[in-house]
């Protein structure tokens, strides 16, 4: 979902989607910090539960915070921070589906965190394809150095 | 697998992620890419435009480039053509033991 590909209407509507995610991550380690789940708990040890909760709220409220801003790079670094947050929260969900009524819980964090991982590829390759120009310069101007012998 | 180990191995694994998105951002940080998202795709946007229209530039320049060297090989073309039928005249005119002047010679295109 490159941004430059899109009309700006469309373009707000992803950026309202990407603070939703955002604040949605922040809710995922409100409520893992608040009331965890017994069996999540039980799964995967208080000490990963808080771990990846904080990690939720820190990288969510970064999130929201560069989508606001526009801030690409931070987005793209809280993005690829909240894959592993989420994944390996929905590791622990789908470790405990045997329990009972769990699947569509696992699907929906697999799905969180697929959607941030989507977002992460595309900022990776933004930023490829935007530091392609400087890089062709940089080459240049060191091939430009060599030739001329330093001067 | 124990449960804990696979919890251990998966954010160990997706760290990869993390890492290649943090080179990202310091590459292009160092490189000077704007960090306002808007204003980066905006001047990504317009250096493929300028990319765009340098490659326009020189197929049309490559173009005409084409167009007259075929305009070329058509005038060399057609002054072969006329000195073969140029001999032909000279042998006629030798056979039918005509006097001087011979029939004249084609003048050569003035672009070669």
């Amino acid at each position: 979902m490159p941004d430059s590909s899109v009309p700006a209407w469309a373009r707000h509507i992803l950026r309202t989607a990407r603070v939703a995610a955002g604040s949605f991550a922040v809710l995922v380690g409100v409520g893992d910090v608040v009331n965890a789940s017994d069996v999540i708990t039980r799964a995967a040890g208080p000490g990963f539960v808080a771990w990846w909760a904080w990690i939720s709220i820190v990288s969510g409220a970064v999130a929201v915070v560069s989508v606001v801003l526009h801030r690409w790079r931070w987005e793209l670094v809280a993005s690829a921070i909240l894959v592993v947050a989420l994944s390996t929260r929905a590791t622990a969900v789908w470790l405990t589906v045997d329990d009972g009524y769990r699947l569509a819980a696992a699907a929906g964090t697999s799905l969180a965190a697929t959607l941030f991982f989507i977002r992460t590829v595309d900022l990776i390759v933004f930023g490829v394809k935007a530091s392609a120009i400087p890089r062709a310069r940089l080459r240049l101007r060191r091939r430009k150095v060599e030739r001329d012998g330093g001067v | 697998m124990e449960e804990s180990s696979l919890l251990t191995l998966v954010p160990s694994i997706l760290s990869s992620a993390v890492v290649a998105a943090g080179l990202t951002a310091l590459v292009t940080w160092r490189l000077g890419v704007k960090g306002n998202e808007r204003e980066a795709r905006k001047d990504e946007n317009e250096a493929e435009d300028r990319l765009s229209a340098r490659a326009l530039e020189w197929i049309a320049q490559l173009q005409a480039e084409v167009n007259a060297l075929k305009a070329e090989w058509r005038s060399v073309w057609d002054y072969k053509v006329s000195l073969e039928d140029h001999i032909d005249l000279l042998e006629d005119h030798i056979y039918k033991q005509k006097p001087p002047p011979p029939p004249q010679r084609p003048k050569p295109p003035t672009s070669t």
